[in-house]
């Protein structure tokens, strides 16, 4: 018995060793030099070992290694390793790769998250590589400047979206209104009432995250919520407007009920309720509508922009990037990542895989190319985004650090004044003073 | 009514109860099985209806395509390596180290055991950066060894779930053992070992489904998806601002559900018969 | 004294054994511990390096952060709840399977299903289909009599319960390890009672439940820390909704560690925690002496 047990143990921590042994190396990217010698490459004088990361779902997971496929082929010397995950997943471990120095050599990044890497040096500046390695020239100056920072170049945009109503347009029919680009609060209201009087569907604004509908309401005042690290606004009245429409909401019974608001937080499009029929519109950005049109098949779905406050001074609308691709700084294949990133960019063939997974491509010619090819909800996408360009204006600085919890915060005032704890008054000057402290917090 | 009548009746109702109850228990399994072969649209628009409108097969296929070529049949095999190793180190090494805590006397004895008490109360999000710089260092990042490895030292929900069963065996036994020549490693051995045999399978089979579900450890020590576990693949099929593929997610997590349903199956008959001179009668 | 007879000394000999416990602590376990200790006086945000900031994670915890008394309030509440609830629950299921039946393999299974599906995501959405107001739960109170309609999960004073009664309804467990338990009390002893003519009633507080006790120790303490560090259910089904009365103290330690990038709070949040843990796990050990009954004693 004893030996058998010893024997065992002995077979096992063999094999764990020989795990162990086999992928020791996977950690820096440039020690598969040894390798390079049996390539047939003639270009190639070693292996460069790229790791790309990337969180996404089956679709964005199977293209995005077919384009890095292609690339392989059409560059021998180059290997990609791959890393994927889910979103939240993505993030927990981006922070610990970060915080032991081994990131991954490229990165998806997210317009909410660049800049505390760019922040923190985590990123590297691709500037250098610009109009070389990585062309820009067909790319919309708009897609070029939401990488910059300080002036130097550290994420390509991918794909380009924008704040989008999705709605469901036998709902608003049935309802007897009409819904176009730039309409105004008041007459979505209008609308609302309406269509809840008629179908029993309600709507919303952005409850699960409320702070992209504060940000937009303070753009159309001609201000930016988040400015130098601080809030770019000088008091409550500001943010008044944003918590005053779900307290109206509430009152006058169009706004969607709060259990189902609060079962619907963080649980995906498919039991969205849009989807579930229970709500007849749902403000998010342009890129989800293929999903929303995936997931609810049994509705024709129609796009606008969301309604713009009444009084607004400024163009409420803006483009933002969908996400980025990035370089680590501590990256030793810049250049060649850089040259990836191009491929991504500027490579028509490999939009024919990609397609708009990651959005509206922000190349021009790329966007001419695939247009024949993608289907009837990706058309509706490009024709949107085409159309709303003359109602935007400049894209907001990235958030500071400190947001998120900003934001969790604004849902947490919001969630109160739905369920009728707090006047939309005292939302706002709750909001305006931890706000404040949060990001000061933070800052120092 | 006789006696052997109302011990009938009584042995009826106790299995139509235990019946009623073990679906209560079984619904949200049942619908998720049964949503697998729900079209995707259909899973949440028809939630209240166990039976799906049309039986789909293609939620299996899809889901066990896996992604970037990387099909279902590498993660299994993958969950399967890490759960079988990392849980035959955890029973014998907890059984071996609670023996120890639970037979002999030493110096700072209940400072170790403490000790072991406490890591179970770190959080795991807390001490994963410090965790993970140490497995860098070793080179282990990228490789199966830090979801494996550590279990050879013993876990201590094992640990200390043997020592409860090895305090519960009178100490004669040790003492009839110690003269009939037997040393401390042989008493652990020959009287010990067969003895706690429920432990041991009690401790395999939540070893195994803990590293089963386990994906946190397995996202951040791998890094190539053809190294990924069941578990982390599964998550893979819902990305809350993009699609989510929730019928081939319920597919495949149906299916990874078996081999712990299996592997309690079949351990659970020990727990039942465990060792012929113990264990409770009616 | 030879190296064999050393060897053979109890002391030597307890050493050899736990010797792999030592090594896997100090080589996993106590650096980041201490680490995290360390980390708990700093402001640190993970992608740049910490800064010492002294006791200030601590003032600002207790004097300055309402949501940590309210999860920790939560986190109370939800575990002095749930712990004897599910245990109780997981003796007693384990009592009536006990008895061999042919069926009784299968019942196992199937009461230790819930258990098995853990944390999943089929759980997260049944979960929150069964007690939405036009739900399930509703439903069945209706057709017994008592017409309901109270949404469960937006419902500050209910919502806590459906969480408690899912940690019920996964006691699978807890019941496993009383089965196993169960199993290990020699029939002798129940036979020498029979003889003795002791009714079932008598045989389950003279024998079943003091030879149970050291399992039934086990449990109490495994499911205190479990439940105070429980985590999947608040993540994956209420996220603290509504108005944070189901935040779970570790779900707030982890946005402020790794959402609100504010890791140095976080790992003051965990040690808070673990002493208060700790503390509660002495007290039951202490008390243990007196009514836990081991047979090699």
């Amino acid at each position: 018995m004893k030996k058998r047990i010893l024997s065992i143990a002995l077979a096992c921590a063999m094999i764990v060793a020989s795990f162990a042994g086999c992928g020791g190396g996977t950690t820096t990217s440039t020690d598969a030099g040894s390798a390079a010698g049996s390539d047939a490459s003639q270009a190639a004088t070693e292996t460069k070992k790229i790791r790309v990361a990337w969180w996404g779902n089956q679709v964005r997971n199977d293209r995005t290694t077919k384009v890095l496929k292609m690339y392989e082929e059409k560059n021998p010397g180059v290997k990609f390793e791959t890393e994927f995950s889910d979103w939240s997943g993505y993030w927990d471990k981006m922070a610990t790769e970060a915080a032991a120095n081994s990131m991954p050599d490229i990165i998806q990044m997210d317009y909410q998250y660049i800049k505390q890497y760019v922040n923190k040096k985590q990123l590297a500046d691709l500037t250098p590589y610009v109009g070389k390695q990585l062309k820009l020239d067909d790319v919309s100056q708009f897609s070029v400047d939401v990488g910059k920072f300080n002036d130097k170049l550290y994420g390509v945009s991918l794909g380009v979206t924008s704040p989008a109503m999705i709605y469901d347009i036998d709902s608003v029919q049935q309802a007897g209104v009409t819904l176009k680009n730039g309409m105004t609060m008041s007459e979505f209201i209008d609308a609302a009432k309406k269509i809840k009087e008629k179908t029993g569907k309600t709507c919303d604004f952005v409850y699960s995250d409320g702070e992209t509908m504060m940000e937009y309401l303070v753009r159309g005042q001609g201000k930016v919520l988040f400015q130098d690290g601080k809030l770019g606004i000088d008091s409550s009245k500001d943010v008044l407007p944003f918590f005053q429409l779900f307290e109206d909401g509430v009152k006058g019974g169009y706004l969607t009920s709060a259990e189902d608001l609060d079962a619907s937080v963080g649980t995906g499009i498919e039991q969205g309720l849009l989807v579930l029929g229970k709500q007849w519109e749902v403000m998010t950005t342009s890129n989800q509508l293929s999903a929303y049109a995936a997931a609810a098949k049994d509705k024709k779905l129609g796009i606008v922009t969301w309604p713009v406050g009444d009084n607004d001074t400024q163009k409420a609308m803006f483009l933002k990037p969908s996400m980025y691709f990035s370089v680590s700084a501590a990256s030793k294949n810049v250049e060649e990542c850089a040259k990836v990133i191009d491929f991504f960019t500027n490579n028509a063939e490999a939009y024919e895989t990609l397609l708009t997974d990651r959005g509206v491509p922000v190349s021009n010619k790329v966007q001419e190319a695939i247009k024949p090819k993608v289907d009837e909800s990706s058309k509706q996408l490009f024709d949107y985004i085409s159309a709303i360009e003359s109602e935007c204006s400049d894209t907001n600085p990235p958030p500071p650090a400190g947001m998120t919890e900003v934001a969790t915060l604004a849902h947490n005032l919001t969630e109160q004044v739905v369920y009728q704890k707090l006047t939309a008054q005292q939302a706002a000057d709750q909001f305006f003073t931890q706000a404040n402290a949060i990001l000061k917090k933070a800052a120092g | 009514m006789n006696y052997t009548q109302r011990k009938k009746i009584g042995t009826v109702i106790y299995h139509i109860l235990i019946c009623f109850f073990g679906i209560v228990m079984i619904y949200p399994l049942l619908w998720m099985v049964m949503s697998s072969f729900k079209d995707n649209t259909e899973i949440f628009t028809n939630a209240k209806s166990l039976i799906p409108k049309t039986f789909e097969l293609t939620n299996y296929s899809t889901g066990w395509a896996g992604f970037g070529g990387i099909s279902f049949s590498v993660f299994f095999r993958n969950s399967f390596v890490i759960c079988i190793l990392a849980t035959v180190g955890t029973v014998i090494s907890s059984a071996v180290i609670a023996y120890g805590f639970s037979r002999c006397n030493f110096k700072l004895r209940g400072f170790w055991f403490a000790c072991m008490i406490v890591s179970m109360m770190m959080p795991f999000q807390i001490i994963m950066i410090p965790q993970f710089i140490i497995f860098k260092q070793l080179n282990w990042v990228g490789t199966f060894a830090p979801l494996i490895v550590p279990y050879f030292f013993g876990l201590p929900f094992g640990i200390f779930l043997i020592m409860q069963f090895i305090r519960g065996i009178p100490r004669e036994l040790d003492e009839a053992a110690k003269i009939d020549g037997c040393s401390i490693y042989g008493i652990f051995v020959r009287v010990i070992l067969p003895l706690i045999v429920p432990a041991l399978v009690t401790t395999a089979i939540f070893s195994f489904m803990w590293r089963w579900d386990d994906f946190l450890a397995a996202l951040l020590y791998l890094n190539k998806p053809s190294f990924y576990p069941v578990s982390l693949a599964l998550k893979m099929f819902s990305d809350p601002s993009a699609q989510s593929n929730w019928g081939s997610m319920f597919a495949m997590a149906s299916l990874s559900l078996i081999p712990i349903f299996v592997i309690f199956i079949t351990m659970q008959k020990y727990l039942v018969e465990g060792i012929s001179t113990t264990g409770m009668k009616d | 004294m030879t190296i064999k007879q050393k060897l053979n000394r109890e002391s030597t000999a307890g050493y050899v054994f736990i010797l792999p416990f030592i090594i896997g602590f100090l080589a996993f376990t106590i650096i980041p511990i201490f680490f995290s200790f360390a980390l708990s006086f700093t402001s640190y945000d993970v992608l740049s390096a910490p800064k010492f900031i002294g006791i200030d994670n601590y003032v600002q915890m207790f004097t300055n952060d309402s949501k940590f008394w309210k999860s920790m309030g939560v986190t109370f509440y939800y575990a002095l709840v749930s712990v004897p609830l599910r245990l109780i629950f997981a003796l007693l299921v384990a009592m009536i399977l006990v008895r061999p039946s042919k069926a009784s393999g299968v019942y196992r299974a199937i009461y230790y299903l819930p258990s098995i599906m853990g944390g999943s995501v089929a759980v997260a959405v049944l979960w929150k289909r069964l007690f939405a107001s036009d739900g399930a739960i509703n439903a069945l109170l209706q057709l017994v009599g008592i017409p309901c309609k109270i949404a469960w999960l937006s419902n500050t004073s209910t919502a806590i319960w459906t969480l408690i009664i899912l940690a019920v309804w996964q006691f699978g467990s807890s019941m496993l390890i009383f089965l196993s338990g169960l199993k290990q009390i020699p029939v002798t002893y129940y036979e020498a009672a029979t003889i003795d003519g002791a009714g079932k009633m008598k045989q389950f507080f003279s024998i079943t439940l003091p030879m149970l006790t050291p399992v039934i120790f086990f449990n109490l303490v495994m499911q205190l820390i479990n439940g105070f560090m429980a985590f999947t259910q608040c993540y994956i089904i209420t996220q603290g909704k509504p108005l944070d009365s189901t935040l779970f103290y570790t779900v707030y330690m982890y946005q402020n560690s790794f959402q609100f990038n504010q890791m140095g709070y976080g790992c003051a949040m965990a040690w808070v925690m673990l002493l208060i843990v700790a503390l509660l796990t002495g007290v039951l050990f202490k008390t243990s002496n007196n009514w836990v009954y081991y047979a090699s004693k």
